[in-house]
């Protein structure tokens, strides 16, 4: 090690292959060490992991769920909490929350491909968030969102998947390495949602808070290309379902009428949504107004207990249950 | 595609292997092509003008070798300098003009002139002045007129140094480029080593500090005084580790190239003064730039008492505009400047001083002291506005007194404690060099702690490193 003021003491006279053997012991050495930390990492993934879809989905028990549950954020309070037994005891079917924040179509057809590749369903219920379809943000970008990968184990089966889904390919080299596992900044923290820690709250509207909601969701103009090519993306994602036998649900989750108000493009997407899902076997469930009070939410549009209790006894239970 | 990106790691690892295979005679137009491949990357129309700036200084230094006249040589150097002046300081003297006509002439609504609102092109500011110091060179008989167009442009563009420096002269470069490079393992160790040790200050130190740093500078008003004491030191160490980083990351890729570029820090909180830390410590290839093409044609040193203090408080004005176009750089480098200048009157009081004093006693209150004042100074340069800058200077300085018992009190989370560590080592590690030439010393040791130092360097960048694709700060100017 020599800093930039130093200079070598004089042009390396030794024979080219001992530094060559020098140089492949050096990387061997380096090799062994990085596998080292790769051990030690993946250790803390299995030690720690409890909220990342891959490691939930690696690590569930049951090989078969009666509902598979995708989407974005406003499906993550179903996993929040007691939640998630609440649901099943009501509907006296089994659950897996397999939503993720800002997890648009494409990387909900990744986590299903790689649900499906160790287990079945009998419905894939996928929460219907419109501004998942006008933005890559929730789609390409958040899939090579590191964050994502952290506590994602090593699996043969989610290589596989990563490799399968163009989008998601990018990543594979660096779910290969297990970089982003070593680089974990939070690899003893809990792996829980921050978003739990406010689910009992209630939310006091804000307007200002509301408008840079929607525009945080809604980036940008609308663009017809890009709705046309993530509801291909859809289209795929059912075919996927369907293939593996389960039956496919896009379920509308509640947004407080006030929220809903300030959505830019719904009634738009709505019907090109109707218009794609013309001919396919695919049951919409429209529940947006179905939790229309803010008491029930924690944030501008996110339910929380009471909320999700509401949401429960308002058709979300007849949705789980296959009714 | 920065220094810190595996993009980057990937480019240069193809970029050397196809160096050491090709012909010497075609090496040129390897490193020429993949310079401007690599600029393109951050922003491929401003290619054009890296190419204008290259033909100019190539054409005007011709002409200057055959008329040497200050005439040639002076409309070389506008023309050069035009670009620089009109991209980086058109919007910020249109907003002078409007607060000075504002001032002298209120009118409903206020006037408003035009803006270029154009981005600034990476690199223009360290190009440019390769080019002038080129042309300059060239008019002093120091080097020879190049008459190949493509060396003269891979001196300007050459890859390593052409985003942050350092300000290689045409010299010593183009000299290089006539001497077949064979490899070398020992250069080759020595440039890997270097590029090493300059991503980790980047990325383990540099970006870790920033985050803090970033937060509190943001809301200054908002901070807590012992949050804006952290984060003034912080910065101190941030902006050192960020610039010598990349300083350390291009002389080293240069290196593995067998091409060597000139030293640009040398430890330079250990500077026992101002005049040291800025002439012989801290970015000295800028300084070296200013002292022989503008400090010594204004006349340096050999002049009146006042007009050599004009003349050091003009290179340090300038050299704080170079940085940026804003009052708060203009602050920092009067600052800076007016140092030098009250260094230069208290001689006598310093000697007096420095004979009553033992030598470490002496020797650590200057270092502490040159430490500090170049601190105050960098507030100036990382805050907003020159009004945040001095939000933070007299919340520091109200908050003076109760400092050690609201750092008694203070709960010192995890990151922050990890950054002091990270610090500590760091000053420790330029201690020992400065003293007993560390890395040389180690470079003499069994291959077993050698090796041992670049395996937990590799394994901080890995386990704790901040890949967050940052910028250099030192980019923007």
């Amino acid at each position: 090690m020599i800093p930039a003021d130093s200079r070598p003491t004089g042009p390396d006279t030794r024979r080219p292959g001992g530094v060559l053997v020098r140089w492949m012991l050096f990387l061997a050495i380096g090799l062994v060490l990085y596998g080292a930390l790769y051990v030690w990492s993946e250790r803390l993934v299995h030690l720690h992991g409890q909220a990342n879809r891959f490691f939930q989905i690696a690590g569930a028990p049951a090989r078969h769920h009666h509902n598979g549950n995708l989407g974005a954020s406003h499906a993550m309070p179903l996993g929040y909490g007691d939640t998630r037994a609440l649901l099943e005891a009501e509907s006296g079917a089994s659950l897996i929350n397999l939503s993720v924040e800002g997890g648009g179509v494409l990387p909900a057809d990744l986590l299903l491909d790689y649900y499906l590749s160790g287990h079945t369903a009998d419905r894939v219920v996928l929460f219907l968030d419109s501004f998942t379809f006008y933005s890559d943000q929730w789609n390409e970008v958040r899939l090579a969102d590191p964050d994502l990968f952290r506590r994602a184990p090593l699996d043969q089966a989610l290589a596989a998947a990563l490799f399968r889904s163009p989008a998601a390919r990018p990543m594979l080299p660096w779910y290969l390495s297990g970089f982003h596992k070593i680089n974990n900044k939070k690899r003893y923290a809990p792996d829980v949602a921050e978003a739990e820690a406010r689910f009992d709250r209630a939310y006091r509207p804000n307007p200002q808070i509301d408008r840079r909601r929607v525009e945080y969701l809604y980036p940008g103009q609308p663009d017809a290309a890009v709705l046309a090519r993530y509801l291909d993306a859809l289209g795929g994602l059912i075919a996927r379902a369907q293939s593996a036998g389960a039956r496919v649900i896009l379920l509308k989750p509640p947004v407080p009428d006030r929220y809903r108000a300030l959505l830019p493009y719904e009634d738009a997407f709505d019907e090109a949504v109707a218009s794609f899902l013309a001919g396919r076997d695919v049951e919409v469930r429209d529940l947006s107004r179905a939790v229309p009070g803010d008491e029930f939410y924690y944030d501008s549009d996110h339910l929380n207990r009471a909320g999700m209790a509401a949401f429960a006894a308002a058709g979300l239970v007849a949705v789980l249950a296959g009714k | 595609m920065q220094f810190n990106s595996f993009a980057f790691l990937g480019f240069f690892a193809i970029v050397a292997a196809a160096y050491y295979l090709m012909p010497h005679r075609w090496r040129w137009l390897l490193l020429l092509g993949v310079s401007y491949y690599f600029y393109s990357s951050f922003s491929a129309p401003y290619l054009l003008l890296l190419a204008c700036a290259t033909l100019v200084a190539w054409g005007f230094g011709r002409a200057v070798a055959a008329y040497p006249s200050r005439l040639v040589l002076a409309a070389g150097i506008v023309l050069q300098l035009s670009v620089l002046v009109v991209l980086k300081y058109a919007d910020f003297l249109a907003g002078a003009a409007e607060s000075a006509l504002g001032l002298a002439i209120p009118r409903d609504p206020p006037l408003a002139l035009p803006r270029l609102d154009w981005l600034l092109p990476v690199g223009l500011s360290f190009y440019t002045f390769s080019c002038v110091s080129y042309l300059v060179d060239v008019r002093r008989g120091v080097i020879a007129a190049e008459r190949h167009l493509g060396r003269l442009a891979l001196y300007v563009a050459f890859f390593p140094k052409l985003i942050a420096g350092p300000i290689e002269r045409a010299g010593p470069f183009l000299a290089q480029l006539d001497r077949p490079v064979r490899f070398d393992p020992a250069l080759v160790a020595f440039g890997l080593q270097l590029f090493l040790w300059g991503l980790f200050k980047k990325v383990v130190i540099a970006d870790r500090l920033a985050a803090f740093v970033d937060t509190a500078f943001a809301t200054p008003a908002f901070q807590s005084p012992v949050n804006l004491t952290i984060a003034v030191y912080f910065y101190a160490f941030q902006i050192y580790c960020d610039f010598s980083g990349y300083s350390d990351m291009a002389i080293g890729a240069a290196a593995v190239l067998g091409i060597r570029l000139m030293e640009n820090f040398r430890r330079p909180y250990l500077a026992r003064s101002v005049p040291e830390f800025w002439s012989r410590r801290w970015h000295i290839s800028l300084m070296a730039w200013f002292r022989d093409y503008l400090y010594i044609p204004l006349g340096g040193s050999r002049v009146s008492r006042p007009r050599w203090y004009l003349n050091v408080m003009t290179v340090f004005a300038v050299s704080g505009l170079w940085h940026g176009a804003g009052l708060g750089f203009l602050v920092w480098g009067l600052l800076n400047g007016g140092y030098q200048v009250v260094y230069l009157m208290t001689g006598r009081l310093r000697g007096w001083l420095a004979a009553r004093l033992p030598g470490a006693l002496w020797n650590g209150l200057a270092i502490a002291l040159t430490f500090h004042l170049v601190l105050l100074a960098w507030i100036f340069f990382r805050a907003e506005s020159i009004g945040q800058a001095w939000v933070v200077i007299t919340r520091l300085w109200g908050a003076l007194p109760m400092l050690p018992q609201l750092f008694a009190t203070y709960s010192w989370p995890g990151a922050v404690l990890l950054s002091i560590g990270l610090i500590l080592l760091l000053i420790a590690v330029e201690i020992l060099d400065e003293v007993g030439r560390f890395w040389e010393w180690l470079d003499r040791r069994h291959a077993v702690l050698r090796w041992g130092v670049s395996y937990a360097l590799l394994a901080a960048l890995l386990v704790i490193g901040e890949w967050g694709m940052t910028r250099f700060v030192y980019m923007q100017f």
